[in-house]
C-alpha cells in the first residue's frame, strides 16, 4: 500500500510527466489557453491513460512475453492505444452525449500524446505489476492535468498583460513551464 | 528547382522545432548534451525519410479509410528498426535516449509530414521533404543540445571548451533549463526573423 | 462488403510485411547485441579482476551476482547490483568487489535524481572516491554541492549493499581482513578488542615512528593455560615481524587469533 502511495505522489508531483519527464508537451502547449478546455483534456487523458496502462500491461505479459515478441512492443502498443481511443470515443458517444460533448474533441488528439505511449513503456521498463501500472498511469495523467490546469490559469491572466512581441505564444509558454518546473522541484525529496 | 525548395524549407522557414513547434517532447528531453540532440535528430530523420518514402510509394494503394492506421504501422516499423540498430551499434546513445526512441512513433512531425506531404506528392519530392525536415529538426536539436551542454557543463560534444575556471550554470542541465533554453532561443529567433523580414 | 474485405486485406498485408521486416531485423541485431553484451562483460571482468579465468552468475538472498574465478577456481571477485533510495527515487548501481574485499568499481545503472545536481552521482570524479574502500572504512566522501540527500543516499547505500553482497556471496572472502599500512599510522597508543575462545580480549598497541613498538594484552577470559602461551608468543612475533598476521602459538590457536584480532581492531579504529 505504501508502495502504491509512493508511486502515486511520485508520478503526480516529483517526477511530473510534463514538467520533469517531458511527456505530453504538445497538448500541454496547445491546449492550455483556457482552464475549461484544460480540465476537459485532462479528464479524457486520465481515462485513456488508466485504460491504456491496464491493456498494454496485459498484452505485454500475456501475449508478447510468452511468444517472445517483445520487439513488436512499440508497434502493438501504439496500435492498441489508437484503437482504444477510437473505442472510448464510440462508447462515450453512445452512453453519454453530454460527456461526449465535453471530451469528444480531445479524444483524437490523444493517440499522438506521447504521455500515453510513454506511460505504457515506462510501466514495462520500471517492472511494475498490474495494480502498480494502473495506479502509475492514472497518477501520471493526474499530474499531467495538474500541470495543464495551472498553466492555463497563468495564461488566462497573461491575456491581460503586455508581452513583448518575440515572446508571444509558445516561447513564453515554454519559459512559464520552466518556472513552473522550478516550483515542482520543491516536491523532490518529499519522500 | 522545387525539389531544392522542398529540401531547404525545413531548415529555417518551416523549421519543425522553432517555427511549426512539433516534436517538443524529445526536443526538451534529450538536449542535455549536444551528442544526444544530434543522435535523436538523426534517428528521427532516418524514420522520417523511410516513412515518407514508403507512404509516398503506397499512396495510391492504401485506401483513404485506413490510411492513419496504415501510416502508424509503417512509422512504428521503422522506429523499431532504428531502436534495434541503435541498441546494436551505439549502445551508449541508445541508453541515454531511453524511451524517447520508441516515442519517435508519436512525434507529430512524422505523422504530420505523412498527412500533409507524402500522401499527396511523388517519391522524390517526399524524400526531399523528409530529409529536409529531418535535418532541420536535427539542426535545432543540436543547437539546443550544444547550448545547454556548454552552459551546464562547459563542454561541447564532451570536450572541455570553457576552461577550468568555468562555473557551470547547472540549471541548464535540469528540466527547468530545457524549457528556458527552448523558450529563449525561440524568442530570439522570432526577433531575428522579424528584423530580417522588415529590412 | 467487398470493400471492407479489400480494406481489411490491405491492412493485413501491411501488418504482415511489417512484422516480417521486424522479425528479420530483430534476428540480426539481437545476435549482435548479445555478443556485444557478453564481450563487454568479459572485458569488464578482465579489467576489474585481472586474474579472472571464468565467471558464472549465482543467486543468493534474492540477489544475482557474477562471481569471477581464477585458473585454480578460487574466487577472485564479485560483481553485483545494489540499490538505495535517492532524492527522486531508487538509485541502482553495480558494485565490483575484489578478493581482498575492496570495492574496485562503482557504476550507476539507473536513477531519477535531479539532472545537473543529484544526477552528478554518475560522474566519475564522484564515483571514484569510493574505489578502494573496504567495509571497515569510512564511506564519508566529498558530497556533491547542492545534492546532500543524493550524496548521503550513495554513502549509506553503497556501504550497506556492499556488506549485503559480501554476506550473500563472499563466504570466506568477507572475513578477509583489510591490509593495514602500519608505516602510515600516527604515533600513539591504540586500544582494541578481539575474540578468542571467549570475547573480551583487550590489547594496547604502541606505535612510534611508523612501527609497532609494544603490545600489552590487558585482558583475556580464555582458559589461562592456553591464553598465557598465546600472550607470551603472539605480541612478540607481531613486533618482530611488524605484521598483524603472524603464526599462532602452538596449542593456543584460538587465543592467538583473538590477540591478533584485538591488535588489528586497535589499529583500524
Amino acid at each position: 500500500m505504501a508502495n502504491l502511495v509512493a508511486i502515486f505522489f511520485g508520478a503526480v508531483f516529483i517526477n511530473n510527466f510534463v514538467l520533469s519527464r517531458f511527456l505530453g508537451i504538445c497538448p500541454f502547449l496547445g491546449v492550455s489557453k483556457k482552464v475549461d478546455t484544460a480540465v476537459g483534456m485532462g479528464m479524457a487523458v486520465t481515462f485513456v491513460m488508466g485504460l491504456a496502462s491496464l491493456v498494454t500491461w496485459l498484452l505485454e505479459y500475456y501475449l508478447l512475453v510468452p511468444f517472445e515478441l517483445q520487439y513488436l512492443r512499440t508497434i502493438v502498443f501504439i496500435l492498441v492505444i489508437a484503437a482504444l481511443v477510437q473505442f472510448v470515443e464510440l462508447v462515450i458517444r453512445k452512453i453519454s452525449p453530454v460527456l461526449y460533448q465535453a471530451l469528444g474533441i480531445f479524444l483524437p488528439l490523444i493517440t499522438t500524446n506521447c504521455a500515453v505511449l510513454g506511460v505504457a513503456l515506462l510501466n514495462i521498463q520500471l517492472e511494475y505489476n498490474l495494480l502498480e501500472a494502473v495506479v502509475f498511469g492514472v497518477a501520471a495523467a493526474i499530474g499531467f492535468t495538474l500541470a495543464l490546469v495551472i498553466m492555463a490559469g497563468i495564461r488566462e491572466r497573461l491575456e491581460l498583460v503586455y508581452i513583448p512581441k518575440p515572446f508571444r505564444g509558445v516561447s513564453l509558454a515554454l519559459i512559464l513551464a520552466g518556472i513552473l518546473s522550478i516550483a515542482f522541484m520543491g516536491f523532490q525529496g518529499m519522500m | 528547382m522545387s525539389i531544392m525548395k522542398e529540401f531547404t524549407k525545413g531548415f529555417v522557414r518551416e523549421n519543425p522545432t522553432f517555427r511549426i513547434v512539433l516534436g517538443t517532447c524529445p526536443t526538451l528531453a534529450v538536449t542535455t548534451l549536444a551528442a544526444n540532440g544530434l543522435g535523436m535528430g538523426l534517428s528521427t530523420t532516418a524514420v522520417l525519410v523511410a516513412s515518407n518514402l514508403f507512404i509516398s510509394l503506397l499512396r495510391k494503394a492504401i485506401p483513404d479509410k485506413i490510411r492513419i492506421p496504415a501510416y502508424i504501422i509503417i512509422i512504428a516499423t521503422f522506429v523499431t528498426i532504428v531502436d534495434m540498430v541503435l541498441n546494436a551499434f551505439t549502445p551508449d546513445l541508445h541508453s541515454r535516449l531511453g524511451i524517447f526512441i520508441p516515442l519517435i512513433v508519436v512525434n507529430c512531425i512524422i505523422l504530420g509530414r505523412a498527412e500533409a506531404f507524402a500522401n499527396k506528392n511523388g517519391v522524390v519530392a517526399s524524400l526531399a521533404d523528409g530529409l529536409g525536415m529531418g535535418l532541420g529538426f536535427t539542426l535545432s536539436l543540436t543547437i539546443l543540445g550544444s547550448l545547454r551542454e556548454l552552459l551546464s557543463a562547459g563542454t561541447l560534444f564532451g570536450k572541455n571548451v570553457m576552461g577550468a575556471g568555468y562555473e557551470p550554470f547547472m540549471v541548464f542541465g535540469m528540466p527547468t533549463g530545457g524549457f528556458l533554453a527552448y523558450g529563449l532561443v525561440m524568442a530570439l529567433l522570432n526577433y531575428v526573423f522579424k528584423k530580417l523580414k522588415l529590412e | 462488403m467487398k470493400e471492407v474485405l479489400r480494406v481489411g486485406l490491405i491492412l493485413m498485408l501491411i501488418c504482415a510485411v511489417a512484422a516480417g521486416a521486424l522479425a528479420y531485423t530483430n534476428q540480426v541485431t539481437s545476435e549482435i547485441i548479445e555478443k556485444r553484451l557478453y564481450e563487454e562483460k568479459v572485458a569488464l571482468m578482465r579489467e576489474l579482476f585481472p586474474t579472472v579465468e571464468s565467471f558464472e552468475d549465482k543467486e543468493a538472498d534474492g540477489r544475482t551476482a557474477t562471481i569471477a574465478y581464477d585458473a585454480e577456481g578460487n574466487l577472485v571477485g564479485i560483481l553485483a547490483e545494489g540499490k538505495t533510495s535517492g532524492y527522486g527515487g531508487d538509485i541502482r548501481f553495480n558494485l565490483g568487489i575484489d578478493k581482498e574485499g575492496k570495492l574496485v568499481s562503482l557504476t550507476i545503472v539507473s536513477h531519477s535524481e535531479t539532472a545537473g545536481l543529484g544526477a552528478r552521482i554518475t560522474e566519475e570524479s564522484y564515483r571514484k572516491q569510493f574505489i578502494g574502500k573496504t567495509i571497515s572504512d569510512s564511506f564519508d566522501v566529498d558530497n556533491i554541492s547542492g545534492a546532500t540527500i543524493s550524496s548521503l543516499a550513495m554513502e549509506n547505500g553503497v556501504k550497506r549493499e556492499m556488506e549485503a553482497i559480501l554476506t550473500a556471496f563472499g563466504g570466506e572472502l568477507a572475513e578477509v581482513p583489510p591490509a593495514i599500512d602500519i608505516s602510515s599510522l600516527p604515533d600513539g597508543v591504540y586500544e582494541g578488542e578481539g575474540e578468542g575462545l571467549k570475547p573480551g580480549i583487550k590489547a594496547k598497541v604502541t606505535v612510534a615512528g611508523g612501527r609497532i613498538t609494544d603490545i600489552e594484552v590487558t585482558n583475556g577470559d580464555d582458559t589461562p593455560e592456553y591464553f598465557n602461551k598465546a600472550k607470551a608468543e603472539v605480541p612478540r612475533r607481531i613486533v618482530e615481524e611488524q605484521s598483524v598476521q603472524v603464526d599462532a602459538a602452538s596449542g593456543a590457536s584460538f587465543s592467538s587469533q583473538g590477540i591478533m584480532q584485538a591488535v588489528r581492531n586497535a589499529l583500524t579504529r
